[in-house]
């Protein structure tokens, strides 16, 4: 369950935030959760409403976007998309893969006030 | 299940990438676009251990594994056997057992109670560090919970991450727990002593890791008979001297 404290570290930095941009609450905040990343988008819900609490994000909207797994293949240089880390080229089956993307942990918009 | 999801859509919240509406901001409030990696105080906490490791010559191993893979067994062994100045932090959910098994070896050890943290992160490790006070140059040796989910996305500024798996696991741990072989650098295959009496293929665990990481390093040991020592003693020294001469050759 280490997603509780990613969202520990996501509301320390929403706090760092609304001193240095001048809010003082977050309404809803839009994150970007790669498909390959080691976060469990429902867990990191459950989560953020309980690390938000008595914080500028206590009751904040927690929106997910899943960025899908991009690989290429390292032998055939093939581009597809990885559902897993140990996905199999589609083409010359080969697993060995440099991950493009799907990766993402990244904090993408807020709406403050 | 989240109840906050903004957009009135079931199971809006885990949308897909693009978006095909516009995020309307109520009255008084507004947007603020920023891109900003949610790891990012772990990460720069990371960073300043990796500078201090780097100014001080302290060549830093983060040890990860399941429970029960032999961690500790094989740090004590690596200890009397390196003959380098060496340190150590432990991270435990609770207790301090294994640091006192560590301190009879005669190292600095620095123990860290996560309590109900599932890893170590670099916030916890700096302030180790400080307390610890690790001889320098040397070998920092940082055993993490024993987890091979967590302590995958947490960087302390180590060196290189080194996960442990021992033949009475599976061996296709690897694929069940790939985030953590993508992030090791080097596989220790352990208790090759008990591979006469247990059914582990150690080419197909090789073969499953190097799907996941290509470039992974592998080296099969027992911590307990000594078998294979010898080269993971070489593994830390080639490294750790080379990390040790970038460090003096920065300090000019």
């Amino acid at each position: 369950m280490h997603e509780l404290s990613v969202c520990t570290g996501l509301v320390e930095l929403l706090e760092e935030q609304a001193e240095v941009q001048g809010f003082n609450r977050v309404k809803a905040l839009w994150v970007e959760i790669g498909q390959l990343s080691c976060i469990e988008p429902e867990a990191l819900c459950f989560s953020f409403e309980s690390a938000a609490r008595d914080s500028v994000a206590e009751g904040a909207a927690l929106n997910i976007e899943q960025a899908p797994g991009q690989a290429e293949c390292l032998e055939c240089r093939a581009s597809f998309e990885a559902l897993e880390r140990y996905a199999q080229c589609p083409e010359c089956g080969s697993f060995r893969l440099n991950i493009l993307g799907g990766e993402e942990l990244r904090i993408k918009e807020l709406e403050v006030i | 299940m989240c109840t906050y999801c903004g957009c009135g859509q079931p199971d809006a919240h885990l949308h897909h990438h693009s978006h095909d509406h516009e995020h309307g901001a109520d009255e008084g409030s507004r947007h603020i676009k920023i891109e900003m990696d949610i790891l990012s105080r772990n990460n720069a906490f990371a960073r300043a251990n990796r500078d201090y490791f780097a100014q001080q010559g302290i060549f830093a191993l983060n040890l990860v594994s399941s429970p029960g893979s032999g961690k500790t067994t094989l740090l004590v062994r690596t200890i009397e056997t390196l003959r380098l100045s060496a340190a150590v932090i432990e991270g435990d959910q609770q207790t301090s057992l294994d640091a006192e098994r560590i301190r009879q070896t005669g190292v600095p050890v620095q123990q860290i109670n996560t309590g109900k943290g599932c890893h170590l992160d670099a916030h916890m490790v700096g302030h180790a560090v400080e307390a610890l006070a690790p001889a320098a140059p040397g070998v920092l040796f940082i055993e993490n919970v024993g987890n091979l989910v967590c302590p995958a996305a947490f960087d302390l500024g180590e060196a290189h991450k080194v996960v442990i798996l021992s033949v009475t696991e599976g061996e296709d741990k690897p694929l069940k727990y790939a985030d953590m072989f993508h992030a090791a650098d080097l596989m220790i295959i352990n208790k090759i002593d008990l591979l006469p009496h247990v059914d582990f293929n150690v080419g197909r665990c090789i073969e499953y890791a190097r799907r996941i990481n290509p470039d992974i390093e592998v080296l099969q040991l027992s911590a307990t008979t000594g078998d294979g020592i010898e080269a993971w003693m070489e593994w830390i020294r080639t490294r750790a001297a080379a990390f040790v001469e970038t460090a003096q050759k920065a300090a000019g």
